[in-house]
């Protein structure tokens, strides 16, 4: 059976379901560690089938509807029992992590009217409203109508089947765009099947492995390369929620030891989760752990750095892992999610190159032997697959750029998602890009800047402006409004947030423009803590510096637009004008 | 635990925290942890940390509402003695 060929994932369930039965699908760890609920094959189904009954009640073909409800059994039927309905599921962040203003920019993008959810988020949800006094916020909350999903409840046995084409949108995944115009990716179930299949292939899994995760179904890594590929490859998943692992995070590889048992584990994370098992696994319980069945560790959505790949096989060969299981791996959603699959028969494939050359956009690989001050590592995200096509274009002509330069990577294939929900032109600018010399054919523009050396696909930053933090990608505006609203001494527009590498990582720097040339040292400190303190309850993240510059000293161009990529130039290069501190007078 | 003891422990495990950016701090129980750069990450591992040494549930956001080391050791000297 070639699973590529099936139209919607609808019937690859029902396959499945027939197909392996009583087998455990998916076994949710309530508190990330020895609570099992297991859902297997069979109960996958039946709950499935019956939630969408109990869906068109209530709702019609192509209605979007909100999941929101945190990661558990009930989030994985109420995903597949929309899609069984016919209806589009918009997986959402649990309220509770994440300010309002996203959540609800999301939910009028996306038009939904109905949203499923559980008890205990019901209660805090209808809670929250009633802190919101925004007027605009619970006009919209009032019209949405809340299911909550009981699992005990779901015994209709009726059997629905909705007649679904390989072009419908299956979901829709709001994951790029900014915090006011947020972007749903329309998925389709053509985009699913053909990923999915790319993954399985490449991966090489098979209905014996097992996969582990804590990565948040809400986001297409978790959800599509954990939860569908699952379903897809006839496999177990073990999972826990995201807040489970940043509470404990070595619940994530007490998890992949407990459940070796099962077969070859497949398990995989943003870099920072890597980052912080060496940084907080105590040596002492090193001996408690085997990581020996971990086959594939693969490493996505932020950028890998050469550190922590090599501290983590360095301190986890001790319990059995294998330098080859770390994949570093490339992916979008606007891509469904897989570009570069891991290359886990070898070890991660690390270049040294010229860091000047690397600068001006052009790649020069150095010898061992000559590697000096001047070399930086760049690390492989896994090989060009046949099926994908990746051109790397010299966004100046459109033109594909000589091996060994930097350009911006566009895509092209049946991965290629159907556009932006509602958004016509941002579709436009993003999926229909065309090279010069071939105007037919149309390529998906990533934003990423890249290249390729040796049939590997490198990353070497991004085209657009965006801040990566803990994988997620914001930007830089929705961050200067806040800043904006911190102090009265901030002059509006004449400021940026940038996004800076400091130490293999992307760092945010604030600078932005005061009112006045001269402060007093304790007014410049209350503004500063004014800001952090607007950025962490609103993104749940603070600067890691700010600088405040003279008036009307913020690069501009001649029509007014500020100068960012300048801006960070002049920080780098400490050539910032500041303005002039003072100590207290007290009189 | 004391209340002295929780204060000290708080503080122990924010420098713990800020030594994974490799960064070293000066601790003041009335500076708002954002000022420490906490992150959302950061601040749900902290919990996670609490929940541990003092055995009982607390919620994710914990760090959002009791926003310094002297409002967090009062909120778990308080819930500590109503437990027990």
């Amino acid at each position: 059976m070639n699973y590529r060929n099936f139209k919607n994932l609808n019937d690859l369930l029902i396959y499945q379901a027939n197909q392996y039965k009583d087998k455990k699908a998916y076994i949710f760890l309530a508190d990330g560690e020895k609570d099992e609920k297991i859902l297997t094959y069979h109960d996958l189904l039946k709950y499935t089938n019956s939630l969408a009954s109990l869906l068109l009640e209530y709702c019609k073909n192509n209605d979007r509807i909100l999941l929101f409800l945190p990661p558990s059994l009930e989030y994985i039927i109420s995903f597949y029992g929309c899609l069984m309905a016919g209806l589009i599921p918009v997986p959402l962040y649990p309220p509770e992590t994440r300010s309002h203003s996203r959540l609800l920019n999301v939910i009028k993008d996306s038009g939904a009217k109905i949203a499923i959810t559980d008890k205990t988020t019901k209660i805090r949800y209808e809670k929250k409203e009633k802190i919101d006094n925004n007027d605009e916020t619970e006009k919209l909350l009032s019209t949405i109508k809340l299911i909550d999903i009981d699992l005990n409840n779901l015994i209709n046995n009726t059997f629905v089947y909705k007649s679904i084409k390989a072009e419908d949108i299956a979901f829709l995944q709001y994951t790029s765009g900014s915090t006011s115009q947020p972007k749903g990716v329309m998925v389709t179930h053509e985009n699913l099947i053909e990923n999915s299949y790319l993954i399985k292939k490449y991966f090489n899994h098979n209905d014996t492995e097992c996969k582990v995760s804590w990565l948040p179904p809400y986001h297409d890594m978790g959800l599509i390369g954990d939860i569908i590929q699952t379903l897809f490859a006839g496999m177990t998943m073990v999972f826990m929620t995201p807040m489970s692992f940043l509470k404990k995070p070595i619940r994530w590889l007490k998890a992949i030891t407990n459940y070796s048992y099962i077969g070859e584990i497949i398990s995989g994370a943003p870099n920072f989760a890597y980052d912080w098992c060496c940084k907080l696994t105590d040596d002492s319980i090193l001996n408690e752990l085997n990581l020996s069945k971990w086959r594939i560790a693969y490493n996505g959505s932020e950028p890998v750095k050469y550190s922590t790949i090599t501290n983590f096989i360095e301190k986890f060969s001790k319990c059995g892992f294998k330098a080859e299981a770390m994949c570093p791996v490339y992916g979008l959603a606007e891509n469904t999610l897989m570009v570069t699959p891991p290359d886990f028969k070898n070890k991660t494939f690390v270049i040294m190159v010229d860091r000047n050359k690397f600068k001006q956009g052009k790649i020069e690989v150095i010898n061992d032997s000559d590697k000096n001050f001047n070399s930086m590592p760049c690390i492989g995200c896994g090989p060009i697959v046949g099926e994908i096509e990746v051109k790397i274009v010299d966004i100046n002509n459109n033109t594909i750029c000589k091996e060994g330069e930097l350009g911006e990577i566009w895509l092209a294939g049946k991965s290629v998602t159907k556009g932006y929900w509602n958004k016509n032109m941002e579709t436009e600018k993003t999926f229909k890009a065309y090279l010069k010399e071939n105007t037919e054919k149309n390529y998906l523009r990533t934003g990423d800047a890249g290249f390729i050396y040796k049939g590997q696909l490198f990353i070497a930053g991004r085209i657009k402006e965006m801040i990566i933090i803990h994988g997620e990608n914001y930007y830089p505006q929705d961050i200067e409004e806040y800043v904006e609203k911190a102090s009265d001494q901030i002059k509006s527009g004449c400021g940026a947030a940038i996004g800076i590498n400091i130490d293999d990582e992307e760092k945010l720097i604030i600078i932005y423009e005061l009112k006045k040339r001269q402060y007093v040292e304790s007014e410049i400190k209350n503004i500063k803590n004014s800001i952090s303190k607007i950025l962490f309850h609103t993104f749940g993240f603070t600067p890691y510096d700010i600088v405040f510059i003279q008036p009307s000293t913020f690069p501009k161009t001649s029509s007014g637009k500020l100068q960012r990529n300048y801006c960070k130039e002049l920080y780098i290069n400490k050539k910032l004008e500041t303005i002039i501190i003072t100590e207290e007078i007290n009189i | 635990m004391e209340i002295n003891n929780i204060e000290q422990y708080l503080k122990e495990k924010l420098t713990e925290i800020k030594s994974m950016d490799n960064q070293i701090i000066d601790i003041d129980i009335d500076e708002p942890f954002e000022n420490y750069g906490i992150d959302s990450i950061k601040a749900v591992y902290f919990v996670g940390e609490l929940e541990q040494i003092f055995n009982i549930e607390l919620p994710p956001t914990l760090l959002w509402e009791y926003n310094t080391i002297r409002k967090l050791t009062n909120f778990l000297k308080e819930n500590i003695i109503t437990k027990t």
